[in-house]
């Protein structure tokens, strides 16, 4: 019986450890039950140790208690699951997050390292960024790893708002003070100031988008 | 849908909106102003209907483009009336619903 145990348990080995403990329990649940049916059906056990000394074995006991006993396991290991797939949502979504950032980084930088551009290959692409961003603060709140409408991601949004602003405004004919891009023919020329602010909206952002995966983190 | 008046940009103008002005370049905030919102505009007061302008389907906005097209046309008509007549739609970019609303309450400041 000892040897069926060692090889039922070696092939067990490869699996979870919350699989092996159910396994093992059901196991030794089973094997008591079997030897207690054998003994029972032969009408032989009763083992006494000494004259007033004797173990007695209560059928119904041992069958609640290893009832119970292998619910507990059930409980732990189905509560266990449930917080793993909750860990891998937020390692997920922070994933994304981090992508989201390393990319709008390197599409701002590229955009930046070009002094004049056609107007609509900003607008494209911060049409794309801002969208997406929008999805995952969405999914976010959807999935209660961040609050609905908080200032953290009014903040974040806003950022990508500014950093449009930035590449795209150009005076009105009512209040041309300031200064900003040029635009003509449909091409943007961008110039120092520009760049120098983007470049610091970015790292803004980059600090926003940090602080929200910091917030997701802290949903478990 | 009788007492509305739809205005689609990327059906009625153009799926590439460009700068603010017609001297920066094609398909510009004040062009989009002039040929289509402003005469929708003035249809919908005078048959009191309401003026939808459905905001999906191009590849992007300028903030410049929106500030002149509707900022614009709150400075000629008012930020409360253009409010009062105007409904905006987007479902791909709900923000800038938000944004044009902005443009047009700044205009009269």
């Amino acid at each position: 019986m000892l040897m069926i145990l060692l090889i039922i348990l070696k092939m067990q080995a490869n699996k979870p450890p919350h699989d092996n403990l159910l396994h093992f329990l059901t196991l030794l649940i089973g094997v008591g039950f079997g030897y207690l049916i054998f003994a029972l059906s032969f009408n032989g056990f009763n083992f006494t140790i000494a004259k007033d000394v004797g173990i007695q074995f209560d059928f119904f006991q041992v069958v609640s208690l290893a009832v119970t006993a292998w619910l507990a396991v059930y409980v732990l290991r189905r509560l266990n699951k449930k917080d793993e797939f909750k860990k891998m949502e937020i390692k997920i979504l922070a994933d994304y997050f981090i992508d989201f950032r390393k990319e709008f980084e390197a599409v701002i930088k590229e955009l930046l390292s070009e002094k004049e551009m056609p107007l609509i290959l900003i607008t494209s692409q911060m049409k794309n960024y801002r969208t997406r961003l929008e999805m995952l603060v969405n999914t976010a709140e959807q999935h209660k790893m961040i609050e609905k409408d908080s200032l953290l991601t009014s903040k974040l949004k806003g950022k990508l708002y500014d950093i449009l602003g930035i590449l795209t405004y150009t005076p009105s004919k009512q209040d041309p003070e300031g200064t900003y891009v040029t635009v003509k023919n449909g091409n943007v020329a961008i110039h120092q100031e520009q760049i120098d602010k983007t470049y610091a909206k970015l790292y803004e952002t980059q600090r926003s988008i940090f602080e929200v995966i910091i917030e997701i983190n802290k949903s478990t | 849908m009788d007492n509305k008046i739809l205005v689609s940009i990327a059906n009625d103008f153009s799926i590439t909106p460009g700068p603010r002005s017609k001297e920066e370049g094609k398909f510009s905030g004040e062009a989009f102003r002039l040929n289509i919102l402003e005469p929708k505009f003035k249809e919908a007061v005078e048959k009191n209907k309401k003026l939808v302008v459905n905001l999906d389907g191009v590849l992007g906005y300028g903030t410049s483009f929106l500030e002149e097209a509707f900022g614009g046309l709150a400075r000629q008509y008012g930020s409360e009336k253009v409010l009062e007549v105007l409904e905006l739609v987007s479902v791909e970019e709900p923000y800038f619903a938000d944004d044009i609303i902005n443009y047009i309450k700044d205009a009269s400041k």
